[in-house]
């Protein structure tokens, strides 16, 4: 009997351990399931996750790429081939940073100039600017071409997309004949050869003008706009007037598309015109000092933003046939930059009791006519003299209203960059 | 675009009124002829002698241009201009002949210009205005209505420079020879 009771004792356990490791197994088999559910679950989310993430990823790009094709042409192009621009008058100051900017934006440049010009060493400090080496470094394609012998154009706009025609005289003292025969039949060559060879992808040609085709403003005729009187007060300013009716001119009869723009005194690295020489002068002073009373402004712009400028309104289908100034916003008067000056060469400043501008103006105009009239030296051109005192603030709305921003907005801090290079190329 | 216009033309020194004068054209004299332009001289002449306003008009006679001016009242140039003594019986003076300066053996300073010879205007013998030769060239090609012209006075076998003055379209000519 107690056999039996054992036996169906040890039945029993045997039977609860079954039981017990049933329910062990079971247990581990849910645990399991739970286990591979949890890890099912965790890789459908890590897959949702994923597939959001893709998703996600995929929008980005979509809207990447509608950003893209929304950029304007300064953002860096899409296309497979870039495109083609041609600037003329490469070597120059204003030439050489318009074949830098289209490189940054990744264009096809074709840099064109005088054969002269493309030879020897680039060359700057002595009143003359000439960046061959600089050019031909950075252009894909150079041509050797002079706009005023029409036979040497040719080809030169073969496959242009966009034309920047830059090269012209900037000088107030140099003949009439001169001007006229580069600025303005030059321009004529230029515009007959895009004629004859019909660029098919061509979009624009955007002509260099200046601000200073506009009347010198009378007291309330500030800040000038695109709008106010047109009175070249110089025979350059007049020749540059020319060119921009012959090239709208071009513009309206054939149907070439022309945006003119007017920059204002263009500074930065690589001018020596007028900037490098006033701040010789200064760094040469004891100190500073300027009547009170010269608060005329005194506008500027960067040639790194003329170029980003001419390349943003040559991609604005809005500024064909159009003219914009292209100014900066610094608003500066004489007295700002003088006071900059000294703050830069660490010189005392004085602000003088006011003197009429007219007698100094009149005393300018008279020290130059000597000089460049009678002892033929150069000291200030006469005709440049004629424009001292006036209020030459200009407005910059036009250009900004096509979505333009600048990278230099300020003069300060642009020429603090400029002062940098001059010193570092030993000019200053 | 902004363009020159007459008013332009009073702002800009004389260096600039020389070279739009030199590579201005010959105005077509069919374009002017039966009309009346309003006209202003810059310079400091015409300032002293205080006749700064005025009009001129251009008539055919026979195979020949024929020209005249008209005074008129010497208000501000924003303002219209009024002939003197009054609009309906304007003091026409000052006749000359219209021809172009290439033909004159001797004011031929500018040859691509129209000579306004007011020696051969049929003027009074002792009329001052016979000594005036002016220049007469249309600056921009595409515009028919603006014109500059440059004064001269022939004394004593010499060519004086008087002044530049600058012409626009105004109104019909009602005059007759």
């Amino acid at each position: 009997m107690e056999k039996k009771k054992e036996e169906e004792k040890k039945k029993e356990e045997e039977k609860k351990e079954k039981v017990a490791d049933l329910f062990a197994s079971a247990e581990k088999k849910t645990t399991k399931k739970k286990k591979a559910k949890e890890k099912e679950k965790e890789v459908e989310t890590e897959i949702k996750t994923e597939i959001e993430k893709r998703e996600i990823s995929e929008e980005k790009k979509e809207i990447e790429v509608r950003v893209e094709e929304e950029k304007p042409v300064e953002e860096k192009p899409k296309e497979e081939k870039p495109p083609l621009v041609v600037i003329t008058g490469a070597c120059g100051f204003i030439g050489s940073w318009a074949v830098q900017i289209a490189k940054e934006y990744g264009f096809k440049v074709r840099a064109c100039d005088l054969p002269s010009a493309f030879k020897g060493k680039d060359e700057f400090g002595s009143g003359r600017a000439r960046f061959p080496e600089f050019v031909k470094k950075l252009a894909d394609e150079i041509a050797e071409c002079d706009i005023t012998s029409p036979e040497t154009l040719k080809d030169v706009f073969k496959d242009a997309t966009y034309i920047l025609h830059i090269a012209a005289i900037l000088k107030y003292d140099v003949s009439w004949d001169l001007l006229y025969k580069v600025n303005v039949l030059g321009t004529k060559n230029v515009f007959d050869e895009i004629l004859k060879s019909e660029p098919s992808e061509l979009k624009r040609v955007v002509v260099w003008s200046t601000n200073g085709i506009f009347a010198l403003p009378d007291g309330n005729e500030v800040p000038i706009t695109e709008n106010s009187l047109v009175a070249p007060p110089t025979r350059y300013a007049l020749s540059k007037f020319l060119e921009e009716r012959l090239a709208m001119m071009y513009h309206r009869k054939y149907g070439i598309p022309v945006t003119v723009i007017r920059p204002t005194a263009v500074y930065g690295p690589r001018e020596t015109y007028m900037f490098l020489e006033n701040l010789r002068a200064f760094k040469k002073m004891k100190f500073l000092a300027i009547p009170s009373n010269f608060t005329f402004g005194f506008p500027s712009v960067h040639a790194a933003d003329v170029c980003r400028a001419a390349l943003h309104l040559a991609s604005k289908p809005e500024a064909n046939g159009e003219d914009y100034i292209i100014n900066d916003d610094s608003n500066n008067t004489a007295i700002d930059i003088m006071r900059f000056a000294a703050e830069i060469f660490d010189k005392p400043f004085y602000l003088l009791p006011p003197v009429p501008v007219e007698i100094i103006r009149a005393g300018i105009i008279a020290i130059s006519f000597v000089s460049e009239k009678i002892l033929k030296k150069k000291a200030i051109e006469f005709e440049f003299s004629f424009m001292f005192g006036y209020d030459m603030r200009y407005s910059n709305e036009k250009l900004k209203s096509t979505g333009f921003e600048f990278k230099y907005p300020k003069f300060q801090d642009g020429m603090r960059e400029t002062i940098k290079w001059y010193e570092e190329n030993g000019l200053i | 675009m902004a363009d020159m216009n007459f008013l332009s033309f009073l702002r800009v020194p004389p260096f600039v009124l020389e070279a739009i004068l030199l590579q201005g054209k010959r105005p077509d004299v069919s374009k002017i002829v039966g009309w009346e332009f309003k006209g202003h001289n810059i310079g400091l002449l015409p300032r002293l002698g205080r006749i700064l306003k005025f009009k001129k008009g251009f008539v055919s006679f026979g195979d020949e241009v024929i020209g005249y001016n008209v005074l008129v009242e010497q208000n501000s140039p924003t303002e219209p201009w009024i002939a003197l003594p009054d609009e309906s019986n304007p003091k026409r003076h000052g006749f000359f002949k219209v021809y172009p300066a290439e033909f004159s053996p001797k004011h031929n300073l500018y040859p691509h210009a129209l000579l306004l010879d007011y020696s051969k205007g049929g003027n009074p013998i002792f009329d001052p205005s016979r000594v005036l030769r002016d220049y007469l060239v249309k600056p921009f090609e595409d515009n028919d209505d603006l014109y500059l012209g440059k004064a001269y006075a022939e004394l004593f076998g010499k060519t004086i420079f008087v002044g530049f003055f600058v012409l626009e379209r105004y109104n019909k000519s009602t005059f007759k020879i």
